[in-house]
């Protein structure tokens, strides 16, 4: 039998117009594949020089999706730096703003970005196109509307508490800039988190929030979406396994999730755990173990080095390079992150028997996002109501700005694991290197040939029309791409290009 | 009429500011009869379908009335534009100045679009469309005008407020005439300062200043803010419809000004003896020092000792 062999170079691009996956495709079947970021903005590098405080302005505009997490981690990083500790309330006014941030995107991110593709043509033989037309469809879908209205309100949450979504700098070293967030402010806070749940509740679950969480085994959810047919659960657990989304996207890599919701009385410490989980084995975070491999970047050739030490020399021509992502690893090995890695972390065990039946598939990935709003609207009320109780306290500590020493800060944006590192020199920023969550998820081989876990999940993924490959948008979309966050710097040497394969 | 958004050296931050307009924009989209071919996070064709959509504005075959572009043009690094790349293959600026030749009206959405914004200043060298900060030409240069014969229109702000977008969709869609000002923005939503309405101003009409976070005062004088020298409603037109930077106790960072980002530290001010290097439009610096000095002395206590809950 002669192979047909097509090389295919596809756009990914529903947030963000900068990700193509490169596939080589046999007799309908991924063989190879690389993800490719196609932008490059610099960030690292516009930071050095600049005044520690600034990373607050500028990193909140590596990425208009998850803006307040890269704000949080820089002034967790800059705590680190100055030695300085938030106090309590900061703490949960804080956690309130980047969940509501990370709330409104995963319900952006499912029924804006990932379900829309069921209502396209593609599908039309399938027993729910007309269902989905009705619910997903873009700018006409029921919950393309109402996703885009109940998600204004989460972000009004940010709004009252930091001034404005996206990009503000509410968050500093020390806790928040935010004055005078009292009982007036925390009321409104509470009704717009008290209108989200119930959208929650009535149009998505049909059921409460707390029957949600109480979802312990695969039983129960399978009784759950026996009960509740209508609920967005049952009808995308149904349209998953029609499309046979359980069985595709697998990685059988490990998780990461530097945890989230920092304990207001130690923050350094998070009520959801972070750590590692891989083949079964829970493992706190070691933040020496991670490393960023260039072997398949466009970066000058060195060995894997950690964030604190790794250069950035460009090298466009190298052989085999196709990403301006480096490879970020942990002990050297590929991981996943994510909303499922964040449940996978904490052990739970919903999640745990879930990836038992159906491995890290599309199906499961993405349902981690659809039932993750279940959990955080529960923490953002209770956050609230303490944070209504210590409405008079101090939000804010002066931190002493030390002239120079390093610092990092970890913390889970919508899409998983997020770090900064800083250095700092004569007062002013002598290195800063950001690792997001899609660099972790959208990153290229290493030295060892470890396909990053997009790559991996495509690899051996049947593609009926190479036309539009849906199959492929489903792969990448349950990873919630963005590539404006990977950030990587290059140095100003003259260098030649090559970009292309 | 109809709307090609192309996102270009950007973080997507004013599709998704856009997408917090107050009304339901889909159905605002429906109503002024607005169709929008395409958006990256919002239309659902194929990637076939998208380069044949492309195909067929770019032969002429589908007339485009409404380019809008988000994030500046990237040219680095060293003029190659290789930073930026469409598909991987060329760089993106080829199909900017493509696109720009089809449209009738063309709106550069944001700072980075409008001026270069974040990373005008670096390797990544980004161009405003029609400017380089406050410089007219950018990338398209100082002759270009549209296929209508119209300039680009200009929509600042990091992100803009979606309303600035709405309102211009609005006037392009009836045909209402659009003033622009030197820097081609659009006058009528960008004509007085983030100052104006800031909960904070009675402070700063006493100068009762600020040196650190979490406090009541202004915070002009040493945190940086460029609420005074930012043309921007920020303060008319809430965010999100419910407060703003400053009146929660963030310095404005200036980020509709042609020179966004700042080259110098944002949280603080550059000063001349306690005074602002840089003072309000117009402002005569004489007599500034004097009224400010005499405002400082006849300040009441409850503003003094910041009583006064902002």
């Amino acid at each position: 039998m002669s192979k047909r062999v097509i090389e295919l170079n596809i756009p990914v691009n529903r947030v963000e117009g900068d990700l193509d996956i490169k596939v080589k495709i046999e007799n309908g079947v991924i063989v190879d594949a690389k993800s490719v970021g196609t932008l490059y903005r610099g960030f690292e590098n516009i930071l050095i020089g600049k005044d520690p405080l600034d990373a607050l302005v500028y990193t909140p505009r590596v990425c208009g999706i998850c803006s307040v997490s890269h704000l949080l981690a820089s002034a967790k990083t800059l705590e680190n730096l100055y030695e300085v500790t938030p106090p309590p309330q900061a703490v949960r006014l804080r956690n309130l703003s980047i969940l509501s941030e990370t709330l409104q995107s995963d319900l952006r991110q499912h029924y804006l970005m990932f379900m829309v593709d069921f209502a396209h043509k593609f599908y039309e033989e399938k027993s729910f196109y007309t269902q989905a037309n009705e619910l997903y469809a873009p700018f006409k879908g029921k919950f393309a509307k109402s996703t885009l209205q109940i998600t204004k309100d989460v972000l009004k949450v940010v709004a009252i508490l930091g001034g404005q979504w996206p990009h503000t700098s509410h968050i500093v070293p020390g806790g928040v800039a935010s004055a005078n967030i009292c009982k007036i402010e925390l009321f409104d806070v509470r009704n717009h988190l008290l209108k989200t749940q119930k959208y929650l509740e009535e149009e998505i679950y049909l059921t409460s929030i707390g029957a949600i969480q109480n979802l312990q085994t695969l039983q129960d959810l399978e009784e759950y979406i026996q009960k509740y047919p209508d609920s967005q659960v049952a009808i995308f657990s149904h349209l998953a396994k029609e499309c046979k989304l359980d069985e595709i996207g697998k990685t059988g890599y490990g998780y990461l999730s530097y945890g989230n919701i920092d304990d207001p009385q130690n923050p350094t410490n998070s009520l959801i755990k972070a750590g590692v989980y891989s083949d079964g084995i829970y493992a706190p975070i070691e933040a020496e173990k991670i490393t960023e491999d260039v072997a398949y970047s466009w970066y000058e050739k060195e060995k894997p080095l950690h964030p604190s030490e790794g250069k950035t020399v460009p090298k466009y021509a190298k052989d085999e390079a196709y990403s301006w992502t480096k490879a970020p690893r942990y002990a050297n090995k590929p991981l996943q992150t994510g909303p499922l890695a964040e449940y996978m972390v904490e052990q739970n065990n919903l999640f745990i028997e879930l990836e038992k039946s159906y491995g890290d598939s599309v199906y499961v990935r993405q349902l981690a996002r659809l039932l993750r709003p279940a959990k955080y609207i529960a923490y953002m009320l209770e956050m609230t109501e303490e944070a209504v109780n210590g409405c008079r306290d101090d939000v804010y500590i002066s931190p002493k700005k030390k002239k120079s020493g390093t610092g990092f800060g970890l913390t889970s944006a919508a899409r998983g694991a997020l770090g900064h590192w800083i250095e700092v020199e004569n007062g002013k920023i002598a290195h800063y290197q950001i690792i997001s969550p899609t660099t972790w998820n959208g990153s290229p081989k290493d030295a060892d040939g470890n396909y990053g876990a997009w790559e991996k999940a495509l690899v051996g993924l049947n593609i009926t029309d190479t036309d539009n490959p849906m199959e492929l948008g489903h792969v990448i979309r349950s990873f919630d791409p963005c590539l404006v966050c990977t950030v990587h710097s290059v140095d100003n040497e003259a260098v030649s290009y090559k970009i292309g394969f | 009429m109809n709307l090609y958004w192309l996102q270009s050296g950007g973080c997507s931050g004013d599709s998704m500011s856009l997408l917090n307009y107050e009304g339901n924009l889909f159905e605002l989209f429906e109503n002024i009869g607005l169709e929008v071919l395409w958006h990256p996070s919002l239309a659902n064709i194929s990637p076939k379908e998208h380069d044949t959509l492309l195909e067929n504005i770019l032969n002429d075959t589908k007339e485009l009335d409404i380019l809008c572009i988000e994030g500046n043009v990237v040219m680095g690094p060293d003029g190659s534009g290789m930073f930026d790349t469409f598909r991987g293959g060329e760089p993106k600026y080829k199909l900017i100045e493509k696109l720009s030749q089809k449209a009738s009206y063309i709106v550069a959405v944001g700072t980075c679009a409008s001026f270069g914004g974040i990373g005008s200043y670096d390797e990544m060298q980004g161009l405003g469309l029609g400017y380089l900060h406050e410089k007219k030409g950018g990338f398209l240069g100082k002759e270009f005008l549209t296929k209508k014969g119209l300039p680009i229109i200009n929509l600042p702000g990091c992100p803009i407020q979606p309303k600035a977008l709405v309102t211009i969709l609005q006037k392009i869609v009836t045909d209402t005439p659009i003033n622009l000002n030197k820097n081609s923005i659009d006058e009528s939503y960008y004509n007085f300062t983030v100052h104006q309405g800031c909960t904070r101003n009675e402070y700063h009409e006493y100068k009762v200043e600020e040196n650190d976070f979490g406090e009541n005062g202004c915070m002009f004088f040493h945190l940086g803010c460029k609420g005074p020298t930012t043309m921007a409603p920020c303060n008319k037109y809430l965010w999100n419809e419910v407060n703003s930077k400053t009146r929660v106790g963030v310095p404005c960072f200036g980020c509709t000004r042609p020179d966004f980002p700042q080259q110098h530290p944002f949280f603080e001010t550059q000063n001349i003896v306690g005074t602002p290097l840089e003072l309000p439009k117009g402002v005569d610096r004489a007599h500034y020092l004097a009224y400010k000095d005499m405002a400082w002395a006849a300040a009441p206590k409850r503003l003094a000792k910041r009583k006064q809950r902002v």
